[in-house]
Formats: C-alpha cells, structure tokens, sequence
C-alpha cells in the first residue's frame, strides 16, 4: 500500500516518442510523392534532433527531471507535423520551422522567467506592444475566412491574436503588482477588454471567447472576488447580446448550431463530414493518409480532431484530448508550491487557456458548441498558432519550483 | 504492403497511448515534495505554523494559508515570502498594520531568525528552518532514526520517510486505503521539531489516537494507535 510515484524515465518515453515519429515518417514518405519526400525527410529528421538536443541539454547540462511536460507536446507536436505532411506535404518545411522558433520561445520565455524582477517589470511594455499589436491588425489585417486577423509580412501570414495570447497571461499574471497587496482588477479589465474588443473588430470570436475565459480565470485566481468577476461577465453578457441584437450578421455565422444536420450541403458540411468520418475511423484508424475528410476545407487547422480521429483512431484521439486535462492538473497541483503568485497564475491561466481552447475545437466540430474556427494546441496546422502553444508551455513549465536551480540548489 | 500499413495502425497507436498515458499519470500522481522553510510560533501558546510555500499568505479569510480568527488582524494582513536572499515580510494593506521586533514596516521588510511579527495582537516568533530553539516550552528531542505504521490486521509496516505521509482513498497517498468510508484526503502525518504529528482532514469519518477522536494537529507517541474506521496501525518510532 506504501507507494511512491515518481517521474517517467526519459530515455525510455525518448525511444518510444522516436519510433512513433520513424514510423509516422515511413508511412508519409510511402505515400508521398517524390518531390515532397526530401523536404518530408529533412523536416522530420532535424525535428528528431531538435527533440534530442533539449531534452540532453536539459538532462545532462541543466540537470533537470521532470519531463512529462514537454514530452506530451514533442508528442502532440509530431502528430500535427504527421498530418501537415500528409495533407499538404508542400508546407512541412514552413511548419517544422514554426515548431523550432516555438521551442525556441519556450526555452527562451523559461529562462528569462527564472528571475521574478524582470518579469514585473516588463507587464506594461508587454500589455502596450500586444495593445498596438491588435491596434495594427485591426487597421492593417486583411479578412481570411470570415475573420480579418491575417497580417502579410514579406510573404509571411502571421496571426497577431496567437502572439498576444502569451502576452495576455504575461500581463494578467504579472500585473499583480504589489504581492497580493493590489487585488484590483481595473487595469486589467482594461487590459482585457481592449483585447476582446479588438478580436470582436477583427470578427475573431473563437479567440475573443478564448481571452475572456482566460480573463475570468486570471481574475478568480488574482482577486478571489466571485462578486466582481460576476458583474464582469453578466456586463460582458450583455455586451454579446448587444452585438447579435445590432449586428445580426454575427448570429448568421453560427446559424447552423445544433442543426448542422438540416444544412448538410452547406453551412454545416464541415461539421457533419467531420462527424461520419470521424466515426468511421473507429478505434485504431485508418491510417495516415487514407482519410477522407483530409479533403474538406480547413481540415488540418479547425477540423484537425476530426481528421485525428479518422487517421488515427478514437484511443489516440481520446488521449490527447486527457493530456490538455492533465496539464491544467499539474499546474493547479504545483500552483500552491510556486515561487510566487506569478508563476501559478501564469501556469493556472495557460494550460486553462488550452484545455478550453482545445474543448472549443473538439466540441465545435461536433456541433456541441457552436464552429469558432479556433485550432487544437500542438496539433493543429498554422505558424502562429504553434508558436503560441510552445510559449505557453513555458509558463506551465516554470509554475514547478524544481525547474530551475534557486540559490544554487534545484529544489 | 497493405498488411504492414495495417499492423503499423496499431503499432502507431500503442506508442502513443505509452507515452502520453506515463505522462498523463505522472503528472496527475506527482506532487509536489512539501518541505518546511521557516516557523511562526505564537508566543501566548507556542502554537507552531509552518511555512511550506515560498509565499505565504497570513490573515482573517479562510482563504489565506495562515489563518486567525482575531478581529484585530485583517482579512489579507500580511505575506512572508521567500527570496533568493532570504525571508521578507509585506504588509497586504492591513488595516492594523505589521510589526517587525516592535517596529511597524513600511510595505515590506526582511526578517531574520527569532524576529517577533505582529499581527493586530496576535504575536509569533519566526524561526527559519524546521525547527523552532530551545528558548520555547517544547524540549528539543533528538533526532528520530526510524518511525513506522504497523497495519495490526496484517504486520504489514510502512516506514515513514520525508516531511510528510498522506493517508487516504486517493491514488497516489502514501498509505492508500481502499475502502469508501475512507476520504481520498483522510489524514496527513508531518515531521515538525522532530515530532510525528498527525493531522485528520475527513469530515466523513474520524480519525482517533488511541481511542480519541483527533480535532487538531496532534503529536505522536511511541506505541500509539491510530485508527480510521476499521484499520488500526501502531505508530513506533527510534531515536
């Protein structure tokens, strides 16, 4: 009955990720065409070295141990990096590179969060460059797929709402200025509803309902005042009904919610073929590549689940949707022991971020919610949006104490 | 070629259930280790807090970890945090404000071992480290070498190691009881002062130290009983 749990062995979960991603490669450069298999091969080759690189540097230099966290997203990562493959082979590179500027992020964001100091004294240039950020978009962005939140830089689309998440739960956390001295709220609700405001402008719902949930968590851990965050979200509510009541085109977009089976032909064909061949992909899958829905649009990014499912198998799908789950109970677990406020409100409010980010996603194109077109953390195709995810994880990754070496000893 | 894409389905599958099912299950068993970094004792009744988190909130609301019921400390009084050089005290806007050795802080202030905190009236020593001096009431044991927990239905014995045992239904407490009138969180022993003091946290079923009911944070002698519902296990201890 006496147990004692301690954390998974590297190098073994290090062999099994490494096979799952040679076979996941075998099987796109059998089906690939030829002049898709070397830009296929390279990315996922150096994708296996950067892989190993961290977790060496990280084990052996940085004397780390615990590595359940970033082998469940090198894992989710690979999965996504499979299906880009396998859908649009001529993007692999551009998203392997994505991948590696995000990991980049995240060893970067990791350390410079070892020291409190810097961090709060960076919540206000942060809060101003992801304001005029959304500002830019707002102006600047040109409308994608019924949302005007794409911004072209030398051949480059970047999604600035995916930058300012990392810099919304940098702000809410950090923002508690004087340790828990300052429990007001103000500054951020401003903070926040600029940003809520500004993805309403941009017709980005999805992530407008990503940043208030995040908002309502941040606050809650923040001020513990329930009453306050009530009066902030029925005011919120009313300000949503306002805006279906003056803009009915905005209420027209989920016009097929909970019926998507009446417009199977039209504003509901993403859903409905998302749930049959979701379905007929059964436990294990079909394998990769012999999917149908890879055929419908947006199938790598909003309906990547779907395809998951098909190509993979329900088990799989099903355990990638428990990892969300458990990174938000790792986060709560350590929150209590963190360093400061700061590192559990950013843990807490992150891996909160993903877990309703990837319920939006998973329930949308299930018709249980209505389609926000928001992407799965890790797995989903898009620059922006794994780099963002990969950041993000640097904040779940700093709430636990024996992340880094304090006074000289790791904890 | 068709049967081998097929054996690689499941293949693919299996890997991926591995990995992410050890990670899942670490993360959700692994806690955290709890150690003691600095001590309040309440001078009137040499009552001990231990502080296990680098910031530790002190107060009125129930929210706080150190909690008085005095009227004369505020809700949010006060925090002691941890440093990289050391401990620090804050005043959380208290309406009676913090004393330092007498002297009322400006916001914040660091704070050594022995120094006297006031919070409205209630006044407690800080001591760094698990282990309050000599100068108190409690007489400083020496140092335990070995305790244990005999379950008497089977002799079978767990050593108690570390600051801290959990006792309860949860997967992943050091004494793991399946049994439903058990809580998953039933009771929890810490090492403070070189004393096993046991601590019920169930509010279903009691907890009892030789036949009585346990309400507080109480210390462990050699040869007691303790008992949750129908298992009894003998708490013994070397010096």
């Amino acid at each position: 009955m006496l147990k004692k749990t301690k954390n998974v062995n590297l190098y073994i979960m290090l062999f099994i990720i490494t096979l799952f991603q040679l076979v996941c490669l075998f099987s796109l450069l059998f089906k690939a065409k030829s002049e898709h298999k070397l830009g296929i091969f390279i990315s996922f080759v150096l994708y296996i070295l950067v892989e190993y690189l961290y977790f060496i540097g990280a084990r052996l230099i940085l004397q780390r141990k615990g590595f359940e966290v970033e082998l469940i997203a090198f894992l989710l990562t690979s999965i996504g990096l499979t299906i880009t493959a396998s859908v649009y082979p001529e993007a692999t590179i551009k998203q392997f590179v994505a991948v590696v500027i995000g990991i980049v992020g995240f060893v970067v964001l990791q350390w410079f969060m070892r020291e409190l100091k810097p961090c709060i004294a960076l919540r206000i240039p942060v809060a101003v460059l992801a304001i005029g950020l959304m500002a830019f978009a707002v102006v600047f962005a040109k409308y994608t797929n019924g949302a005007r939140n794409w911004i072209y830089i030398g051949g480059v689309s970047v999604q600035p709402s995916e930058l300012v998440k990392v810099a919304f739960v940098f702000v809410g956390a950090a923002s508690l200025e004087k340790l828990q001295s300052n429990k007001s709220l103000t500054k951020f609700i401003i903070f926040a509803f600029a940003c809520v405001g500004a993805l309403f402008l941009m017709h980005d719902f999805g992530t407008a309902l990503i940043f208030f949930f995040t908002f309502v968590v941040i606050s809650f851990m923040r001020s513990g005042d329930v009453r306050t965050i009530l009066i902030v979200c029925t005011v919120a509510l009313m300000g949503g009904l306002l805006i279906l009541l003056f803009r009915p085109y905005v209420a027209n977009r989920f016009a097929a919610y909970g019926h998507v089976w009446e417009y199977f032909d039209t504003s509901g064909y993403q859903q409905t073929r998302t749930m049959i061949y979701s379905a007929s992909g059964g436990l294990f899958g079909v394998g990769i590549g012999n999917g149908h829905l890879r055929e419908i649009f947006a199938s790598t990014e909003d309906l990547v689940f779907g395809v998951v499912c098909e190509e993979f198998g329900m088990i799989m799908a099903g355990a990638i949707l428990l990892s969300y789950v458990a990174l938000l109970v790792y986060s709560i677990r350590h929150a209590k022991y963190a360093r400061s406020t700061f590192y559990a409100i950013s843990a807490c409010g992150a891996s909160a971020l993903m877990l309703f980010q990837a319920a939006l996603n998973v329930f949308g194109v299930n018709d249980i919610l209505p389609l926000t077109g928001v992407t799965l953390p890790f797995v989903s195709r898009g620059g922006s949006s794994i780099i963002c995810c990969w950041m993000l994880l640097a904040f779940i990754k700093a709430v636990d104490r024996s992340t880094y070496r304090y006074g000289g000893v790791r904890q | 070629m068709d049967n081998l894409e097929f054996i690689m389905r499941y293949i693919l599958c299996f890997l991926a259930i591995a990995v992410i099912l050890n990670c899942v299950l670490s993360l959700i068993r692994l806690r955290p280790e709890k150690k003691t970094y600095a001590l309040l004792v309440d001078v009137t009744n040499d009552e001990q807090f231990p502080i296990n988190c680098y910031e530790t909130s002190v107060g009125r609301s129930k929210s706080c970890d150190i909690v008085f019921s005095n009227m004369t400390v505020s809700r949010s009084h006060a925090v002691i945090a941890l440093r990289k050089d050391g401990f620090y005290i804050f005043d959380t806007e208290s309406k009676t404000g913090v004393f330092v050795n007498g002297e009322q802080i400006n916001k914040s202030q660091k704070i050594f071992n022995g120094d006297i905190l006031a919070f409205g009236t209630a006044v407690l020593k800080f001591y760094i480290g698990s282990e309050a001096d000599d100068d108190i009431s409690h007489k400083k044991d020496a140092p335990i070498a070995r305790a244990t927990l005999t379950n008497l239905a089977d002799n079978n014995v767990f050593k108690l190691e570390g600051d801290y045992v959990t006792i309860g239904r949860k997967r992943g407490s050091n004494i793991e009881i399946s049994a439903p009138y058990v809580s998953r969180e039933h009771a929890e022993l810490t090492l403070q002062k070189n004393r096993w003091i046991i601590e019920n946290f169930s509010s279903v079923t009691a907890t009892t130290l030789n036949g009585e009911i346990i309400y507080s944070p109480t210390p462990l002698e050699n040869g007691d009983v303790i008992e949750i519902g129908d298992f009894a296990f003998r708490y013994e201890e070397n010096r």
